[in-house]
C-alpha cells in the first residue's frame, strides 16, 4: 500500500453498503458503525470489529470527529469513540483545550440532533497521555452523559469512574478485552527467543511493552528494581520496548537505563515479528501503571503464556485468566516486589500456561468481536 | 529588503547582522566537475556592507545564483510582499549523480509578524520537496507559498536531503509575488513540474470532460508528488471509463408502455457528488431501487438529477414505460450528455 486508504465519509459509507450487501444482509439489519480516532499501531480495532460484517455492522474509521454526517436515512448509523483524548489535538493552553472538548460535545449533540447512536469504550480512566487532566475529565462527563451506548472492559469501570464522572448503568454493557490469539505470529520456541535476545537460560526477565510515558510507571519501576531484586532474591534483567514518551521524559529514562546494565531499553515502535519474541522469551510482563482500566499488554502477555503483573484493579478485567495475572496495590508500590515474585513462581507452575491458553481462547478476537456487536443489537 | 542566515534556530528570532549566507557562485558545469572542490572554500560570509545595502533596497543581490547547499539548511528571511499574498520562487536544483533525484532538496516557509511572533500557516502547502537533476537536464521547479494574514516576514529553509553527491539550487532565491503567468501549451505542461500549470492544465480538461487529458495530466502530478487525491480523481475518471465502454445498451425490451409503472422521480441515495467513483454510487442505487420497485416498469420524469436516475436506471436493467426526451440529459462530473445517453442504451442511435 503506498499510503493509507483515504476514503471520504460518503464513499466509506457507500462501501459499507456494497459490502453489507454482498454478505447477505438484509437491508433492515444491516448497520454502519464509523470509529473515531483511529489507531494504526494498535490492533485492538480491527480486533473488536473483525466480526462486523458478520454481524451486519460495516466499521470504518473515520478522519475528523465532525466527518460524520448521517448519509442513509434508512441504516442505523453509529459514532463509536475510543481515545478521545485526541480532541485536543492542536491545543497549546488549557484554554483551548477547554474549547476543543466544548467544540467535540457540540460535535455528538448535533450528531445525535440527527438520529446517529453514540458509542463509547472506556479504555482509561484517563488518557496515560493527557495534557489536560481537568478538560479531559469534563470532556469525558460530558460524553458520559451523551453516550447512548458505553462499552466496558472491566467491571469496576463504572466505580472507578465514578469520582471523576458518572456513567449510568443502564448504558454500559461489558465485553471484555480480546486476546491476541491469531493477530500475532507465534513461531519461535521460548528457548530459541531466549538466545535471540541474548539472555541465559537461568535468568529472570520482566518485559516493560509499550508506548512510554509518565503514567505508564517506565522510571518508577527502575527506581523500584532494587527493592523489587529484594523481594525476589535475584538479579533481574530488564527489558523495556516501545516508543519513545517526549524527550525531557526520555532523558529520565536514558538517565536510569543508562546506569544498570542489566536493563535493556529498546525505544522505538515494536515490529509485529519481534512481539512473540519478547513475550515468548521474558518471564513476566510488568504493567507498573498508577491508573488502568484495561490493559493490551497483560491481554498480549496472557496470549503467549507469560505471567503478567498488574495493578489491582486489572485483574478482574481479565476473567479466567488469574492464575497469570498478579495484581499489586498502586498505593502501595512496595506490593509490586511481592507480585513479581508470585508471578515468576506463577511461571515455573507448569499449570499457568494451559490456563492463559484457555483464556486466550475463549477470549480470541472473532467471539469477542461476536459478543460486542450482539450486546448492541440487544440494546439498539 | 532581503536578508539570508544560516541561523540554527527555528524560532522566531530575526537575523542579525551577524549572520552568513553560505553562497557561491558555482557554473553548473563547474559544479559537474567539483568533485575535489572542498566545502569550506565554497562558503563565503557576507560582507555586512552588501548586507546593510540589501537591507536598505539599495540592490537585490538575490539576482539568479547558484548556491551549493551544505548539511546546513540555507535559511534566507525576507519581507513578504503583501498581506495573503502567493509568493513563489522557481529553482533548478543540481546534483552530480547522472539521474534525477526526488525529493532531493526541501523548500519550506515559515512566517512572522513584524515583531518576529512566528504565525501557522493555514495550509500545509508549505513545504516543497524538489527533483535535483544532472547540471545538463535541468527544469525550473516553481514553488508557491501562501503567506497567512499578518505574515511580514517569511523564512525559507532550503536542505538538501542526500549526503551522497554534492547538490546545489540555482535561481533567484528571494520569493517574490506570485503573477497568473499566461497558461503554457498542454504538452510543456505535461513534462513541467509546474503544479500551477499542470492543475491549469487539469481544470480546463474538467470543463470540457476530457478524460484523455486529464489522465495524463493526473499521471504526471502523482507521479511528481503522489498526493492521494490525485489518485482519487484519477481513480474516479477510470471508472467513468470503464462506465462508458461497457454501457447498458443489452437490455432486450427498452420500452414497454404501462400505466402501472413505478414512479422513479427521485433518488435512494443522496445525489453523487464526483468525489468517489460513479460506479460504487450507481451500484447502491441501483439496489436500492431494485429493492422498491413494486412494478415491472419505470417511469423516470424529468426533474433534478435526471441523469443519474437515468443511468441508476439502466444499472439496474430497468425497462422504461415511456418515451425520454434526449435534450433533458445533462453532462455528469467527467462525462458528457452524449455519453450518458450512450451508457443508458434508452436512446435510439
Amino acid at each position: 500500500m503506498k499510503h493509507p486508504v483515504m476514503r471520504s465519509f460518503e464513499e466509506s459509507c457507500i462501501d459499507a453498503q456494497l459490502a453489507l450487501h454482498a454478505a447477505g444482509v438484509a437491508d433492515a439489519d444491516a448497520r454502519i458503525l464509523g470509529f473515531y480516532p483511529q489507531v494504526q499501531r494498535n490492533p485492538f480495532q480491527d480486533m473488536l470489529y473483525t466480526a462486523g460484517l458478520d454481524q451486519g455492522f460495516a466499521c470504518f474509521p473515520v478522519r475528523s470527529q465532525d466527518e460524520v454526517v448521517q448519509t442513509f436515512d434508512d441504516t442505523p448509523l453509529y459514532v463509536h469513540y475510543h481515545w478521545v483524548h485526541r480532541a485536543f489535538d492542536g491545543a497549546e493552553d488549557r484554554s483551548e483545550a477547554s474549547n476543543a472538548a466544548k467544540q467535540f460535545l457540540a460535535t455528538i449533540d448535533a450528531q445525535k440532533e440527527a438520529g446517529i447512536q453514540t458509542i463509547w469504550t472506556v479504555h482509561n480512566l484517563i488518557s496515560h497521555e493527557s495534557r489536560f487532566p481537568e478538560e479531559e475529565i469534563e470532556l469525558r462527563a460530558g460524553l458520559s452523559a451523551r453516550a447512548d451506548h458505553v462499552h466496558i472492559m472491566n467491571p469496576a469501570t463504572r466505580e472507578v469512574c465514578a469520582q471523576y464522572y458518572p456513567i449510568e448503568s443502564k448504558k454500559v454493557f461489558m465485553v471484555p478485552h480480546p486476546s491476541y490469539r491469531g493477530v500475532y505470529g507465534d513461531f519461535m520456541s521460548r528457548r530459541q527467543a531466549r538466545f535471540k535476545l541474548g539472555i541465559s537460560p537461568s535468568e529472570k526477565v520482566l518485559l516493560l511493552f509499550g508506548s512510554m510515558g509518565p503514567q505508564k510507571g517506565t522510571n518508577q519501576l527502575l527506581d523500584e528494581l532494587s527493592a523489587i531484586e529484594a523481594a525476589v532474591g535475584e538479579r533481574l534483567r530488564v527489558f523495556i520496548t516501545g516508543a519513545p514518551a517526549h524527550a525531557a521524559y526520555m532523558e529520565e529514562v536514558y538517565e536510569r537505563v543508562a546506569k544498570n546494565p542489566m536493563v535493556t531499553l529498546l525505544d522505538s515502535h515494536i515490529d509485529d515479528q519481534l512481539v512473540p519474541i519478547l513475550f515468548r522469551a521474558v518471564d513476566v510482563a510488568v504493567c507498573p501503571y498508577d491508573v488502568g482500566l484495561n490493559s493490551g499488554v497483560a491481554a498480549t502477555a496472557a496470549t503467549f503464556g507469560c505471567p503478567s503483573v498488574v495493578p489491582d484493579i486489572l485483574v478482574p478485567a481479565m476473567s479466567g485468566a488469574e492464575a497469570g495475572v498478579i495484581g499489586f496495590n498502586p498505593k502501595d508500590r512496595s506490593s509490586i516486589g511481592q507480585a513479581v515474585m508470585r508471578a515468576l513462581e506463577a511461571g515455573d507452575n507448569a499449570t499457568t500456561p494451559s490456563a492463559l491458553a484457555k483464556w486466550a481462547e475463549v477470549n480470541q478476537p472473532h467471539v469477542i468481536s461476536q459478543a460486542f456487536f450482539r450486546a448492541l443489537r440487544d440494546r439498539s | 529588503m532581503t536578508l539570508a542566515t544560516n541561523n540554527k534556530t527555528a524560532n522566531s528570532q530575526l537575523p542579525t547582522e551577524d549572520s552568513v549566507i553560505p553562497a557561491h557562485s558555482l557554473d553548473k558545469e563547474e559544479l559537474l566537475a567539483s568533485d575535489d572542490l572542498g566545502l569550506s572554500s565554497d562558503v563565503k560570509s557576507l560582507p555586512r556592507v552588501k548586507l546593510l545595502l540589501a537591507r536598505l533596497q539599495v540592490f537585490d543581490f538575490f539576482r539568479k545564483t547558484t548556491l551549493l547547499l551544505t548539511k546546513r539548511p540555507f535559511k534566507l528571511m525576507t519581507r513578504a510582499p503583501d498581506e495573503a499574498a502567493v509568493l513563489s520562487i522557481s529553482l533548478q536544483v543540481i546534483t552530480q549523480h547522472s539521474y534525477s533525484e526526488r525529493g532531493a532538496v526541501t523548500v519550506s516557509a515559515q512566517y512572522y509578524t513584524l515583531f518576529g511572533r512566528e504565525l501557522i500557516a493555514d495550509s500545509n502547502d508549505h513545504t516543497h520537496n524538489l527533483f535535483a537533476d544532472p547540471a545538463d537536464n535541468t527544469v525550473d521547479q516553481p514553488c508557491y507559498f501562501i503567506s497567512p494574514k499578518g505574515a511580514f516576514w517569511i523564512r525559507l529553509t532550503m536542505s538538501r536531503n542526500t549526503t551522497e553527491r554534492r547538490i546545489a539550487v540555482h535561481g533567484s532565491l528571494r520569493p517574490k509575488p506570485y503573477r497568473a503567468e499566461p497558461v503554457i501549451p498542454f504538452e510543456e505542461a505535461l513534462v513541467s513540474r509546474d503544479d500551477v500549470q499542470l492543475r491549469l492544465q487539469l481544470d480546463a480538461a474538467f470543463a470540457f470532460s476530457d478524460r484523455v487529458k486529464a489522465k495524463q495530466l493526473l499521471a504526471r502530478l502523482i507521479f511528481l508528488w503522489r498526493k492521494p487525491e490525485d489518485e482519487q480523481t484519477l481513480k474516479i475518471i477510470t471508472d467513468i471509463d470503464e462506465l462508458i465502454l461497457r454501457p447498458c445498451s443489452a437490455h432486450n425490451i427498452k420500452l414497454q408502455k404501462t400505466d402501472m409503472a413505478f414512479d422513479y422521480a427521485q433518488l435512494m441515495l443522496p445525489p453523487y457528488g464526483g468525489c468517489y467513483p460513479l460506479s460504487k454510487w450507481l451500484m447502491v442505487e441501483a439496489q436500492r431501487l431494485n429493492a422498491a420497485l413494486t412494478a415491472d416498469t419505470l417511469n423516470v420524469p424529468d426533474g433534478p438529477y435526471f441523469s443519474l436516475r437515468l443511468m441508476a436506471a439502466a444499472f439496474a436493467g430497468a425497462v422504461l414505460a415511456h418515451e425520454i426526451d434526449a435534450e433533458k440529459v445533462t453532462d455528469i462530473p467527467w462525462g458528457t450528455a452524449d455519453e450518458v445517453r450512450a451508457y443508458t442504451g434508452y436512446f435510439k442511435t
